[in-house]
């Protein structure tokens, strides 16, 4: 009876992958890297919106949680775990930073192309025009968040871009659930009267 | 004027994070009360927009450099004599040809060899990183004056054919790869395999 073909890689599941890393497999790891880093990338960037800073951010993550993964215990999915250890590095670096809060526009951010691939890519088919409108609602609605504070900013790209459920923004910064609806709710708030001009010049 | 509570109602009802019967009563509420509906309305506009406009995934700048960069810390952090790194500048990558690359993999030790590519911009240039997939290959590099050219050399290749065709290519931030000439020699400086046929030199000023 022939072998069955080895699976692609795309195919082996992070389990595998996890715990072939565990055992020292680089190359195992360097797949979950390439599985998940435009989310975790994403993330970083979506937080501080400077590309080169995110992609440092988004490196340093994987980096760590290579050191981290003999005691990861695969109590959680690897990419729940992983997001954290993203997280929590790029929180603390816009902490340290004290960009957050003040409402200036910050001139070092650098805008990002999305790739016609990406998993969200809004308006392909809009007309010319209408991609371009879209365009700049994009990039104002970027450099609103920017003027979140880091705390507001979390909960934001966590539920609107994550799509996490309350008690798992609250697991993983870590805070109380009432706590996440609270600054979810002022977040909010505050993008809206942020976006205000916007939307009314829309109309 | 509104509680907290009703604040976490809105936005709960907003993220679906109500019980069944909570959303009914919150609907209701919401149906008897124009402003309330109007601002529940508002805020789901502006999650659509923010969902439409941050996208979950982004396109990492060079990708393979991404995860390159990452191999080489690993490998410096398991065994710190193993990887090494040139001082900061600009970056350069090599690449081999598929029947090279497998040469490369194999773990035999008993070849050292010298590529040198050649390119008047490159003088200044200096090699960030290097990495070879095969922990049991080692890269250095550096610029030799004598030679005029950019200097990799690998330890630990298994031998190659004396007409292994080769090709290099030079990428920088923000710039298309292009290709390099390259010349490979063998520990003792002498031509070792032919460049390839079709390699050419570079054009472009890549130094400024």
């Amino acid at each position: 009876m022939p072998a069955s073909p080895a699976p692609e890689p795309a195919e082996i599941p992070d389990t595998e992958l996890v715990k072939r890393s565990q055992a020292g497999d680089s190359r195992a790891f360097d797949l979950l890297v390439t599985r998940y880093r435009g989310r975790i990338y994403a993330m970083t960037y979506h937080m501080i919106q400077n590309e080169t800073e995110a992609w440092d951010l988004a490196q340093e993550a994987f980096i760590k949680a290579w050191r981290a993964l003999p005691g990861f215990k695969m109590d959680s999915a690897f990419y729940t775990w992983l997001y954290r250890i993203a997280h929590n590095g790029t929180y603390d670096w816009l902490r340290k930073k004290k960009i957050q809060g003040d409402g200036e526009f910050d001139d070092s951010r650098t805008e990002h192309k999305i790739a016609a691939g990406a998993e969200t890519a809004p308006y392909a088919d809009a007309a010319p025009d209408e991609a371009l409108k879209n365009a700049e609602l994009g990039e104002k609605i970027r450099a609103a968040i920017a003027q979140l504070s880091a705390d507001h900013r979390q909960v934001i790209i966590m539920r609107e871009i994550e799509g996490m459920a309350y008690d798992e923004i609250a697991a993983a910064i870590p805070c109380s659930i009432g706590t996440v609806m609270s600054r979810l709710f002022y977040a909010r708030k505050k993008l809206q009267e942020l976006l205000k001009d916007t939307y009314e010049n829309a109309k | 004027m509104k509680t907290p509570s009703e604040d976490h109602d809105l936005i709960r009802w907003l993220d679906d994070e109500l019980p069944p019967l909570e959303r009914e009563r919150f609907v209701t509420r919401m149906n008897a009360d124009p402003i309330l509906r109007g601002e529940a309305e508002a805020m789901r506009e502006l999650a659509r927009e923010l969902r439409a406009h941050l996208p979950k995934t982004l396109p990492v700048p060079h990708a393979d450099f991404f995860n390159s960069q990452i191999q080489v810390r690993i490998a410096r952090e398991e065994n710190p004599s193993r990887a090494s790194r040139t001082p900061a500048g600009s970056w350069l990558e090599w690449f081999r040809l598929p029947g090279l690359a497998l040469g490369a993999a194999a773990a035999a030790l008993v070849f050292g060899a010298t590529f040198a590519w050649q390119h008047e911009s490159l003088k200044n240039s200096l090699v960030l990183t290097t990495y070879a997939p095969d922990p049991g290959v080692t890269a250095q590099t550096w610029f030799s004056d004598d030679a005029q050219a950019t200097v990799l050399m690998l330890d630990g290749l298994e031998e190659m054919p004396a007409d292994r065709p080769l090709v290099g290519f030079l990428r920088e931030a923000n710039a298309e790869r292009q290709m390099l000439a390259v010349a490979l020699q063998n520990e003792h400086g002498t031509p070792y395999a032919r460049p390839r046929p079709d390699a050419v030199p570079l054009t472009a000023n890549l130094g400024e």
